[in-house]
């Protein structure tokens, strides 16, 4: 690389630089990228009550990443409560190119409700004998279910954010966003009339308190309420909204998080779809 | 710019809900009308039928019955947005830099039964129109075997240009490499593949390889009334990784890709 095109980008690359892009969107840089060792995690939903169950699906991802190496994979699980407080942590480990369905119920230890789950894949120390490329990262499935549904049949949704990184053989977890200092406004590109009541379900990615404004809109765009509320890191908040009436069309949000993209839960009259915005 | 599809499942209506308004607020967005097309392939060429004229802000449901003519197969109807009207006939699909945002301007593909509904939050990529070959390699079919639970695959496949192509897609056994199932797709169409009676066994994955296309692979459960119904789509490989150099995580991804179409491969052309 020339000295100069590289000296461009060092001087891009500094934090009041950072601040700058991602305050004015100009070629915005929202993640703190960890070390190409770490394990990098979605931060999941996860709800188990007397009516909610869920169920995450585990690949050994170093084994299919790395097939030459035999490897088992040490996951870590950490749960966190709807306050973004850790309060459990589980490790298994996966045989190579194995999987495992993991029943959360069976692993919560006698808790329950809702909140956020991040999931690290580590490989053994001896089996990575070549410097890592890139980080590996978990964006895989978790399903839910209610237990008065007639048969039970899970109801997947993908990952779809980088928010979480572990150091190998360390138990800190941190995040991979930066704070930004801009409003960013996020309008899920669907419509919300074809069901009677629907949930809105945010996850703060962030290391500080998130500030969320939700408005509704009709079919006019007219705004029709406007809801605002503070979740803390990690922490869950759940918007339930009756639209019996069909009134409400479309729903944005507004917040310091890049991608803030809730879980969609729309209940129908046998069912209900869930999936990401 | 995306594409939309309309899966077809027998006894459901399937909609497509397209928005003329970006996920985030983006400078390079101009607010203005669009054009909302449809298409489908004869094999030859491109029937394209514009739909409406769709204002800044709005949003629209579709479904097949709006084309004016349907194809033979209801699957292979495409719908689009575009800056200006088309010509009736085209011999490539456009791939034009339009409406393009982060993250992807997505659709709502919907199913619904008469008591629910169940949508996948999409787009075909216009990118992917530019992969006339391809492979699709899946390590995580959403494969649903309980008792009354039946799963289907839905594969779509687009192309730029309009020959319709037919391809082959095993369910193959991770470690041992047996082949399950060997399924015939088509391109420029959703592929609807029955998966009733495969089990996944978690000490031999089943997998999903295809060495003749690209596509989107999709998982449609449901019970036998389509009272539940469930849909979510899989990832390609490189989903397992993220940061770094992005041209060394490319050539990773793509060693990792070669390694395991090597392995299929082998039992495929045995």
């Amino acid at each position: 690389m020339y000295p100069l095109k590289r000296f461009i980008q060092y001087l891009a690359n500094l934090r009041p630089s950072i601040k700058f892009r991602n305050l004015f969107g100009i070629l915005p840089k929202y993640y703190n990228e960890p070390p190409l060792d770490y394990s990098v995690s979605d931060l999941f939903f996860w709800r188990s009550d007397e009516i909610w169950r869920t169920r995450f699906d585990l690949l050994n991802l170093p084994s299919i990443l790395y097939p030459n190496k035999n490897i088992s994979d040490r996951v870590t699980l950490v749960f966190y409560d709807q306050q973004g407080h850790e309060f459990l942590r589980k490790q298994i480990t996966i045989p190579p190119f194995q999987t495992k369905a993991i029943r959360i119920e069976d692993i919560l230890e006698g808790n329950s409700g809702f909140g956020s789950m991040a999931c690290f894949h580590e490989a053994s120390k001896s089996s990575m004998s070549a410097p890592s490329q890139t980080c590996i990262v978990e964006r895989g499935f978790t399903a839910y279910r209610r237990v008065t549904d007639e048969i039970p049949l899970w109801s997947y949704v993908h990952g779809a954010a980088y928010v979480l990184a572990k150091p190998p053989d360390h138990e800190e977890v941190q995040t991979t966003r930066r704070n930004l200092d801009r409003k960013i406004l996020y309008q899920p590109q669907l419509s919300f009339s074809d069901c009677d009541g629907f949930d809105l379900i945010y996850i703060n990615p962030n290391n500080s308190d998130l500030a969320v404004k939700v408005r509704l809109f009709d079919n006019t765009l007219q705004v029709i309420r406007e809801e605002s509320e503070v979740i803390p890191p990690r922490g869950v908040k759940y918007f339930s909204l009756d639209n019996k009436d069909r009134t409400i069309y479309r729903v944005e949000n507004e917040s310091c998080a890049y991608m803030l993209r809730p879980f969609l839960l729309k209940y129908y009259e046998t069912h209900f779809d869930i999936f990401h915005s | 710019m995306n594409y939309y599809f309309l899966p077809q499942i027998p006894y459901l209506q399937s909609t497509v809900t397209l928005a003329n308004f970006p996920p985030t607020t983006s400078s390079s967005w101009k607010s203005e009308s669009v054009y909302v097309h449809a298409t489908f392939s004869t094999g030859a060429d491109w029937k394209v039928f514009f739909i409406l004229e769709l204002t800044s802000g709005s949003t629209v449901s579709l479904c097949v019955e709006d084309l004016p003519e349907r194809p033979t197969k209801d699957s292979a109807v495409f719908f689009f947005m575009y800056p200006k009207r088309l010509p009736e006939r085209l011999d490539l699909l456009p791939i034009d830099h339009f409406m393009e945002s982060d993250p992807n301007w997505r659709g709502n593909i919907q199913l619904s039964s008469k008591t629910t509904s169940v949508s996948y939050q999409g787009e075909y990529p216009g990118f992917m129109l530019n992969i006339s070959g391809g492979t699709i390699l899946v390590f995580n079919p959403l494969i649903q075997s309980f008792p009354g639970v039946i799963t289907k695959l839905i594969v779509a496949n687009l192309v730029r240009a309009a020959e319709i192509k037919v391809g082959r897609l095993f369910v193959i056994c991770q470690i041992s490499g047996k082949i399950e199932k060997k399924f015939e797709i088509e391109t420029n169409i959703c592929n609807l593949i029955d998966l009733s009676g495969l089990k996944n066994d978690p000490k031999d994955p089943l997998c999903l390889y295809s060495p003749d296309m690209a596509g989107i692979p999709i998982f449609f459960s449901h019970d036998p009334s389509y009272r539940l119904m469930s849909l979510e789509h899989s990832y390609p490989p490189h989903e397992f990784t993220v940061f770094g150099d992005n041209a060394k995580r490319h050539g990773f991804i793509k060693e990792v890709k070669t390694h395991w179409v090597n392995s299929f491969a082998k039992n495929v052309s045995s």
